[in-house]
């Protein structure tokens, strides 16, 4: 089964795709010049036909603080991917941490933990950011991976 | 939905070793990355030797790269290799050509399984 796991931000979107539990396939950030919802549903159309999945992956962002853009783009993947026949899965940021208790609970921390499996993604793991810092829009493609591998234990 | 190979996995194998498209065309003797590029969206066919240099360079064999490709190849042989055997046995072919062939037909009896699926 081919997953395909997307992490809205404010400027687009990070994703990894995976085959099984095991296999990366790829992986990235899709970057808009301009908060376009259209352009965003555009660029979420051509990597669901190029990766043709068989399940999206988003987190459930009820209650959570994410932001209105991020909310109704997740939205929009989820839309998209439903006409087009994909199985569409929500997975909570609670429950992404309990899956890496063992790595700790900060997103960094989980990053290193996915980085360590899958080694091909380490040059894009940020330095961990100090605390006047904004995150490193990097580290979506890792926010990604953690929806995918939690909802694929869990599944 | 069921699950299709990728038209082929040179991206992702390109992306294990870290290497940019120009690199990887440079040691594969094509032109440009744009080359690359082309092959690994499935927009051109590589050459047979810039397909063996993929092989090659990340270690990787053919069938695996270029998996959806290998799937369709494989499901026209097992399509046709019953009618060949049907026609060497009207002509009253050898028994060892004729054990081969059901030797093939029973290997490929089982549909294409991605080894990652």
């Amino acid at each position: 089964m081919r997953t395909l796991a997307i992490d809205p931000t404010t400027s687009g979107f990070g994703f990894v795709v995976l085959e099984g539990s095991t296999r990366l396939v790829d992986w990235g950030l899709g970057c808009l010049a301009t908060p376009d919802d259209a352009l965003y549903q555009q660029r979420i159309e051509r990597l669901l036909d190029r990766m043709q999945p068989q399940l999206l992956v988003l987190e459930d962002m009820r209650d959570s603080r994410r932001g209105d853009r991020a909310v109704a783009w997740a939205q929009l993947a989820a839309k998209s991917a439903t006409k087009r026949g994909i199985k569409v899965e929500k997975v909570k940021r609670a429950e992404v941490s309990r899956h890496f208790a063992s790595s700790g609970k900060a997103r960094w921390e989980i990053g290193v933990a996915i980085s360590r499996r899958f080694p091909e993604l380490a040059p894009s793991l940020p330095k961990k950011r100090r605390i006047w810092e904004s995150e490193d829009r990097r580290m979506a493609i890792f926010a990604a991976a953690s929806f995918a591998l939690t909802f694929l234990r869990a599944a | 939905m069921p699950f299709i190979p990728l038209q082929n996995y040179l991206r992702t194998y390109r992306r294990r070793t870290f290497l940019s498209q120009d690199e990887v065309a440079f040691l594969l003797g094509v032109k440009t990355g744009t080359r690359v590029t082309r092959h690994e969206g499935a927009n051109r066919t590589p050459t047979m030797e810039t397909a063996l240099g993929y092989e090659v360079l990340f270690g990787v064999p053919l069938r695996e790269l270029f998996a959806s490709e290998a799937q369709k190849v494989e499901t026209i042989i097992r399509q046709r290799l019953p009618e060949l055997i049907r026609r060497i046995e009207e002509r009253g072919g050898s028994e060892e050509k004729l054990a081969s062939l059901r030797n093939l037909a029973g290997r490929l009896a089982k549909p294409y399984e991605n080894a990652c699926n």
